[in-house]
C-alpha cells in the first residue's frame, strides 16, 4: 500500500474512471461536513468530534461556534479530557496550560512556562464553522484553501426561504459511501416493502421497476453544488414477484384509487458532494428530506436526517414542529429511514476489505450509483490522506 | 425468448465508425455489441459478464480490447476472453461477415 493512501494503490489502478472516490475511504478533503445539531451546543457548550479522521473540538463562545483541533501541540493530550477556558477567546491544555487563541489558533501563553520563546510563534489548527437551519457545519481542508461558500456543499433548495428543519442523527457503523449510495439506490426500494411509514402516508411502493437512463441528470456547473438526480419517473413498475413457477410470493404496496383525479407523484432523489442526499416529496409532498453524511474513520460515518418544510408562518412552523415529533420521528426515521441504516451496516461486512469495490456485481439501474462516483471523483476538491489525520 | 439460428443483419459498415462500437438489438437476442478495430468487425454480448454494464454504453475499446469502465474489466472481442479482473467469464461472440456494406453475424 502506498504510504499515503487507505487503499491500496494495485487497486486503484485498476479503477480509472472513479479513482478519486475509491480513494476517499474517510472522506473527500476540502469541503463542509455536518458536525452537529446547533441544539446541541448551548452557549459555554463543548463537543468533541471526530471528522474525516480529524479530532475536533467545538464550543459555543459568545453565541458563534468555534473549532480548534482537539490536541495539543506540545504532548499531545486531548482538551476534551478536561476543558478549560480561563477567557472567552482562549482555550488551555489541562496538562501545561497551553493557551490558544480561539480566532486564530496562536499558542499566546503557556501557563506553566510563561517564558517560553515559543509563545507567540507557534499556532494550532483551527476550522472555519457556520451554520445554517439548525446544523453546524466545519470546514476540514488545508489551512490555505480558499474556502468556499456552504452553498457549494449543500443540496439546492436547502437555502430556500423559510425553509424549517427538524431531525436526528445517528452513528452509522459502515463506511461513508454507503450513505449517499445508499440514497441513489434506484433498486432498493423492495426493502422499505413493509415500512409502517407507508401505511401512515398511504404511499404507493413498488418492489422494482426498469431504470431509465435519460432519468439521470448530472449537475456540474461550476460554482454550484455538484451531484447527480434521478428523476425517477416509473415506467415499468413491478409490484408482483414471481420466483420460478410460484406467482405473486411477494407483493408490492398499492393503494387503491379512489376514484377520485389524483396527480401522479413521483419522489425525485439526488446526491450531492461531498455526500449529501436530497429526496424532494419525502416523506409527504409538502416535505424534503436531507441526510448529511460525515465520516468519522474508516468503517463509521454519522448521519444526519433532516426533514425539512417551508413554512411562511409561526402557526406552520408550529404545526411542523407537532408533526416531526409526533409523525415523522416515528414513522419516518425510527422505521423507513432506519431500515437504510441497518441496510448499510450489513453491507459493510463486504465492503470491509476494499477489493469489494472491485468484487460488487451491479445490475442495469446500478448506473447511477456509476454516475455519482465517476462524478465526486471528477469534482471532489481533494481526498482525505492519512497525513491529514491525528 | 428462443433465438433462431442462421445469418442476421445486424448493421451498415458506415453505422460503425474505426475504433468505436455499437449497440444493436436483434429479436431472439440478447443486445449485442459491434465493434470496429480498422476495418476489422466483431461482435458480442453487449453486457459485461461481471456486472450489468453495457459495453457500448458503458466501455472503452483500446484495440481489441474493450475494458468496462465500472471496474476496469476487460476482453477481447476477437474471442470474447476475459484479459483482466473482476471478469472472469467469457463474452459470447458472433462470427461475423461484410457483403455489401452490411455487418452480418452467424447465429450458431
Amino acid at each position: 500500500m502506498s504510504e499515503d493512501s487507505f487503499v491500496d494503490e494495485a487497486l486503484l489502478n485498476r479503477v480509472k474512471a472513479w479513482r478519486n472516490y475509491f480513494a476517499a475511504k474517510v472522506g473527500f478533503r476540502n469541503h463542509w461536513y455536518a458536525a452537529c445539531y446547533s441544539r446541541e451546543l448551548a452557549e459555554g457548550d463543548f463537543l468533541a468530534r471526530t471528522i474525516l479522521g480529524e479530532d475536533i473540538l467545538f464550543r459555543r463562545v459568545g453565541a458563534q461556534v468555534r473549532a480548534i483541533k482537539n490536541r495539543c501541540i506540545h504532548r499531545g493530550v486531548r482538551f476534551s479530557d478536561k476543558p478549560e477556558c480561563h477567557t472567552e477567546g482562549t482555550i488551555s491544555c489541562w496538562y501545561h496550560g497551553f493557551t490558544y487563541r480561539w480566532d486564530d489558533g496562536v499558542l499566546c501563553n503557556i501557563i506553566g512556562a510563561p517564558q517560553s520563546q515559543l509563545i507567540g510563534k507557534r499556532r494550532i489548527k483551527i476550522y472555519p464553522v457556520t451554520e445554517a437551519l439548525g446544523i453546524v457545519f466545519v470546514f476540514v481542508g488545508d489551512a490555505d484553501f480558499a474556502v468556499p461558500p456552504l452553498a457549494t456543499d449543500v443540496p439546492p433548495t436547502f437555502f430556500d426561504d423559510a425553509r424549517v428543519l427538524e431531525g436526528e442523527s445517528r452513528i452509522v457503523e459502515a463506511n461513508w459511501r454507503t450513505g449517499p449510495e445508499g440514497g441513489l439506490d434506484e433498486i432498493h426500494r423492495y426493502l422499505h416493502r413493509d415500512s409502517k411509514l407507508l401505511l401512515n402516508t398511504k404511499a404507493t411502493m413498488p418492489l422494482g421497476h426498469v431504470g431509465v437512463k435519460a432519468h439521470c441528470e448530472v449537475v456540474d456547473a461550476d460554482g454550484g453544488a455538484k451531484g447527480v438526480i434521478d428523476h425517477f419517473n416509473p415506467g415499468t413498475m413491478y409490484f408482483e414477484a414471481d420466483i420460478e413457477d410460484q406467482k405473486g410470493v411477494v407483493t408490492g404496496i398499492r393503494f387503491a384509487d379512489t376514484g377520485a383525479p389524483r396527480p401522479r407523484r413521483a419522489v425525485s432523489a439526488s446526491v450531492w458532494l461531498p455526500g449529501a442526499l436530497r429526496v424532494q416529496g419525502f416523506p409527504a409532498p409538502d416535505l424534503t428530506f436531507f441526510e448529511f453524511y460525515t465520516p468519522i474513520n474508516e468503517t463509521q460515518h454519522r448521519c444526519f436526517l433532516a426533514i425539512t418544510r417551508v413554512c411562511a408562518t409561526e402557526e406552520e412552523r408550529a404545526r411542523f414542529r407537532s408533526e416531526f415529533v409526533t409523525r415523522w420521528r416515528r414513522y419516518a426515521i425510527q422505521d423507513f429511514l432506519s431500515q437504510d441504516i441497518s441496510a448499510r451496516e450489513s453491507t459493510q461486512w463486504f465492503y470491509r476489505h476494499d477489493r469489494a469495490w472491485l468484487e460488487e456485481v451491479l445490475v442495469e439501474e446500478d448506473f447511477m450509483l456509476m454516475e455519482w462516483r465517476r462524478l465526486a471523483s471528477k469534482h471532489a476538491r481533494g481526498v482525505q490522506k492519512p497525513s491529514h489525520m491525528d | 425468448m428462443s433465438e433462431s439460428a442462421g445469418r442476421k443483419r445486424v448493421c451498415s459498415v458506415a453505422d460503425v465508425e474505426s475504433g468505436a462500437m455499437i449497440s444493436v438489438d436483434i429479436e431472439g437476442l440478447p443486445r449485442l455489441a459491434v465493434y470496429r478495430v480498422g476495418e476489422e468487425f466483431y461482435c458480442t454480448q453487449d453486457m459485461c459478464t461481471h456486472g450489468a454494464a453495457s459495453l457500448s454504453d458503458e466501455g472503452d475499446l483500446n484495440g481489441y480490447i474493450i475494458e468496462c469502465t465500472w471496474h476496469d474489466g476487460k476482453f477481447d472481442v476477437r474471442t470474447g476472453a476475459p484479459c483482466a479482473l473482476p471478469c472472469t467469464e467469457a463474452l459470447r461472440t458472433f462470427p461475423v461477415s461484410i457483403e455489401g456494406g452490411e455487418v452480418y453475424i452467424e447465429v450458431a
